[in-house]
């Protein structure tokens, strides 16, 4: 009866975690200006559009520039589901999926109930898993795929094989670690068939070797290093896949507080460490280090309410500040995606259809997958521009271009990069210009070389009038 | 506490007070810094909220802080001229700082001779004493509550009592300034040190440590969220410019370093972290040098500036100095001599106030930290000939000032967070000064929108020029002086626009 009760509490809380994360899928789908979570689901769109439309390619139509030929498209790109309904439905069944398969590893690991579920709670606020949980792209299928192989390595069944090979496909980074993992438990005892350990590591020597020999585009991309500095590394510096330094904070206070024999504390602690180093330069493995995280958060928690306080007003204090904190680093999540994709974005966006093929279309990071998307036009930069050589090049000449002093110097960088249109959001004139007329914004507005094109409430779009260079 | 340790607790108090207001009062300007301040304050009053969107500091920019302090002051303004109150009540709130260090020292050595002594030392320490006298500086408030809030977990860690006092402190400290992060540091080194050292732990103190973690993350995080976002990982440096970051430690000497604590607080300080680490357990000496450890780990990163950092490690050395004077103290009374342990107490004050003599006279005759009075009186003529909103453009540190004055737009003044590309700006105004083209600087000018031009007397002796090289009689008209007086502040309009638009 009790086990019965319990049975139905934990699936009420997976329940209520998956209703909290649809929050943000809800809104988005029940607004009458429709556009998607995040920028990069356009990009994703793109390219499964693109496999239907020229069947599997290792080049970016739009961009021309090479791409990794990721099997997350190709599945999707084959079901033929329209992709603005794979776009709202993927994350959920994926987020609901890896739920259940953590719940289920949790157990597995015999840790207690409490923690467990603490940790569970703790992993779906911290905005990395979130992200996944909310957002359109091969993450979804990576997570899914690394907890499937861990969980199917601790039940000894060699599908477990199988499900690594594919995450190697997607992200060989992540299959590597996902093997050292694997290699780990076993030395620690937590897996014993010694077999699979073997098979796990022929299939993933294999998959690499694959693809070396048939899209090294792949390997390429998934080991060069990115550095994208701390602001990228935490979610307070306002990364949407960034760690959360109170659950960090949590997560060490739950190492600390929990008892466990010294070889493997001391083996635990470089695995985290030597996680989390190595997630500065490849920012995916984020979403194993943050997995584990939560798990020692979940320590943190029931090792703060279990203890016995002597300052017990300091106990309730203590535990609401966290609970605060947690609230807030979920709802300042939902808020920031929410608005990371704004209608008249996308609006402005599908208003450069009519830019000369040639064109170069500059505008931020940001809206560089929105603008290939809705206007298939390529732009100077987007989302994807730090894992390609030349990324600091076109920083350089970026902020030339934003805080240029003099129009001739305007000129030529703009000719020299074939910028033709200039895409400017609220957000770049706050940031940039800090909403003045200053630099870029100076000429846009008064050089009779540049015409506005385009305007609502949040862009404006500028026509460069000069001859541009071609290549 | 004995009633004549009481008194002279007093007179030392009203002595340092009184020394603080009588050497204020002989400078008629205030320091550069406080006049942001002034600025807040004024418009408190005026309006009773601070200006979060001020329209004159970088021609329009957001201003990010707790403005409790601002408050505070501005309940004086009431009573007292604003240029008094910056003047007197900084320096009551600084001066306290020593009552607060008899009290530590009382609870560390238990004896009062040695607390009033270290009590008068704490209020001599050069840096701390320029820092907080004529700036109105946040940092009066801070340094005191900083420390009382030490003083009170001192006393947690021995009786519970001291708990809700504790929390208050611990509150106030969170609210008015950032400087809470490094009162987290150091406890949590504390906790560290305290198992390297294998002392008994304190469940209370980790529960206290516990809660100030997750509170002062909690509360910094809804002060500054925008900041954060803004700035990423370049908030830790406040977004100060490259040039003015390597400036402020390049500039200083290892015996300026020195000089700025004071030979005596530093050299007993030394000894007692010595002490400390391999003779005395002891935990109140273990969480001072805690602080220490914090604050130098800090300034070694280049995360703290360095002044700021060195008041905070002049005051924790000063306490810190009583455990070895102590010592020093007591082996005086076995000597032979009748009264050594008197005369020696006597001859190291004598030696304290000679040392810090040479200090009143840098405050004195340190023109460099405020704005001299010809200067004064050109922003005061600008603003009123000169039509409103005009942007003028003034070397970075004389930004807030001139605003404060004229009621013109800056281009730059020292607040730098939520500032883009400030590097840049900073590079721009400061070289314009030294610039000799014609075109650059009319370039450099229109970009910035500016309208006016001044160059302070105080910019001419620090750049040593008399006059701005890249002038001309057609793009730039002098206004002031009018009677083409040289050595004066200059001020040209600027008539210019580059023929690009």
């Amino acid at each position: 009866m009790k086990n019965e009760i319990q049975k139905n509490y934990n699936l009420l809380l997976i329940l209520v975690i998956l209703v909290l994360i649809c929050v943000p899928i809800i809104i988005k789908t029940t607004t009458s200006q429709k556009t998607y979570l995040a920028e990069e689901t356009y990009y994703h769109e793109r390219m499964i559009q693109q496999i239907r439309a020229d069947g599997i390619t290792t080049l970016d139509n739009i961009q021309e520039q090479n791409i990794s030929t990721n099997i997350f498209y190709i599945i999707f790109a084959y079901t033929y589901i329209p992709t603005n309904i794979l776009i709202i439905i993927i994350p959920i069944i994926f987020a609901a999926l890896s739920l259940l398969i953590m719940f289920k590893i949790l157990k597995m690991l015999k840790l207690n109930e409490e923690v467990a579920k603490y940790g569970l709670i703790v992993l779906v606020i911290s905005p990395a898993i979130l992200y996944v949980f909310t957002v359109f792209s091969p993450k979804n299928f990576i997570y899914l795929m690394f907890l499937l192989t861990i969980f199917l390595a601790f039940k000894k069944n060699y599908w477990g094989i199988l499900t690594l090979m594919l995450l190697s496909l997607t992200n060989a980074i992540i299959g590597g670690i996902t093997l050292v993992l694997l290699i780990l438990s076993y030395l620690l005892n937590y897996t014993k068939d010694k077999t699979q350990i073997y098979g796990c590591g022929l299939i993933y020597v294999l998959t690499l070797l694959g693809l070396f020999l048939f899209s090294k585009t792949n390997l390429i991309i998934d080991f060069t290093p990115t550095i994208l500095g701390f602001g990228e590394l935490f979610s307070e510096f306002g990364s949407l896949q960034g760690y959360t330094i109170m659950i960090l904070g949590l997560a060490i206070i739950g190492i600390a507080s929990w008892w466990m024999k010294n070889t493997e504390r001391t083996t635990i602690i470089l695995t985290i460490s030597a996680l989390f180093v190595i997630s500065i330069i490849y920012p995916t493995i984020k979403l194993i280090t943050i997995t584990v995280f939560a798990v020692y958060a979940g320590f943190a928690i029931d090792y703060l309410i279990k203890r016995e306080w002597i300052l017990e007003i300091l106990k309730n204090i203590t535990l609401l500040l966290i609970i605060c904190s947690l609230i807030f680093t979920m709802v300042v999540f939902n808020a920031t995606i929410l608005k990371t994709v704004s209608y008249e974005n996308v609006l402005g966006a599908s208003q450069l259809t009519s830019a000369d093929k040639g064109d170069t279309i500059l505008s931020s990071e940001k809206n560089g997958f929105i603008i290939q998307n809705l206007a298939a036009r390529k732009t100077f930069l987007d989302g994807a521009s730090y894992k390609y050589p030349g990324y600091s090049d076109k920083i350089i000449i970026l902020e030339q271009i934003y805080y240029s002093k003099n129009l001739k110097n305007l000129e030529e960088q703009l000719q020299n990069n074939s910028i033709k249109y200039i895409f400017v959001d609220s957000e770049m004139k706050q940031n940039l210009w800090n909403n003045k007329e200053e630099g870029l914004m100076f000429f846009l507005i008064n050089a009779k070389e540049f015409v506005k094109v385009y305007e609502n409430n949040n862009i404006e779009i500028y026509r460069y009038l000069g001859e541009i260079k071609s290549d | 506490m004995k009633s004549t340790s009481k008194i002279w607790l007093i007179v030392i108090f009203l002595l340092i007070v009184g020394t603080r207001i009588f050497l204020t009062m002989q400078i008629p300007s205030l320091d550069y810094e406080a006049y942001s301040v002034m600025r807040q304050v004024e418009n408190i009053k005026q309006t009773g909220l601070p200006l979060f969107e001020d329209e004159l500091s970088y021609s329009g920019r957001t201003h990010i802080f707790s403005p409790v302090y601002h408050y505070f002051l501005t309940i004086f303004s009431f009573i007292m001229p604003l240029e008094l109150v910056a003047k007197i009540i900084p320096n009551i709130l600084a001066a306290l700082t020593l009552v607060i260090v008899f009290f530590i020292v009382k609870n560390l050595t238990e004896d009062e001779t040695i607390s009033l002594f270290t009590a008068g030392l704490s209020g001599l320490i050069p840096v701390f004493f320029n820092s907080t006298i004529n700036n109105a500086s946040i940092y009066s408030a801070v340094i005191p509550l900083f420390f009382l809030t030490i003083y009170y977990f001192i006393s947690t860690l021995k009786e519970e009592s001291y708990v809700t006092k504790l929390l208050v402190a611990m509150i106030l400290l969170t609210i008015i300034h950032p400087s809470s992060f490094i009162l987290v540091l150091s406890l949590l080194i504390f906790i560290l040190l305290v198992k390297i050292q294998g002392l008994r732990e304190s469940r209370r103190a980790t529960e206290l440590v516990l809660f100030f973690l997750f509170f002062v993350f909690w509360v910094n995080m809804i002060i500054y969220k925008k900041a954060f976002l803004f700035h990423k990982e370049s908030i830790i440096w406040q977004n100060l410019p490259i040039l003015l970051l390597t400036q402020s430690f390049a500039e200083v000497t290892f015996i300026e370093t020195i000089l700025a604590i004071g030979a005596i607080p530093l050299i007993f300080g030394l000894i007692s972290i010595y002490l400390t680490l391999f003779k005395t357990k002891r935990k109140t000496l273990t969480l001072l040098l805690s602080v220490c450890a914090s604050i130098f780990v800090l300034i070694w990163l280049q995360y703290l500036e360095l002044f700021t950092g060195l008041v905070f490690l002049g005051v924790a050395l000063c306490i810190m100095s009583a455990e070895a004077f102590k010592r020093l103290y007591d082996s005086s009374k076995l000597l032979k001599i009748e009264y050594a342990s008197r005369y020696l107490l006597i001859i190291t004050i004598i030696v304290v106030l000679i040392a810090f003599i040479p200090n009143i006279n840098y405050f004195l005759t340190n023109s460099e930290a405020r704005p001299l009075q010809e200067d004064i009186q050109a922003f005061v003529w600008l603003g009123q000939n000169s039509p409103k909103n005009s942007t003028v453009l003034v070397y970075p540190k004389e930004g807030g000032v001139m605003s404060f004055y004229s009621g013109q737009k800056n281009v730059m003044d020292d607040d730098f967070l939520l500032i883009p590309n400030i590097n840049a700006r900073y590079k721009d105004i400061t070289y314009i000064y030294k610039q000799r083209f014609l075109t650059s600087a009319i370039e450099t000018l229109n970009y910035y929108g500016v309208d006016y031009i001044i160059l302070t007397k105080q910019t001419q002796e620090k750049l040593n020029m008399t006059d701005l090289m890249f002038v001309d009689q057609t793009c730039f008209t002098k206004i002031y002086p009018q009677n083409n007086q040289t050595q004066v502040p200059i001020i040209y309009k600027v008539n210019c626009v580059l023929n690009s638009a």
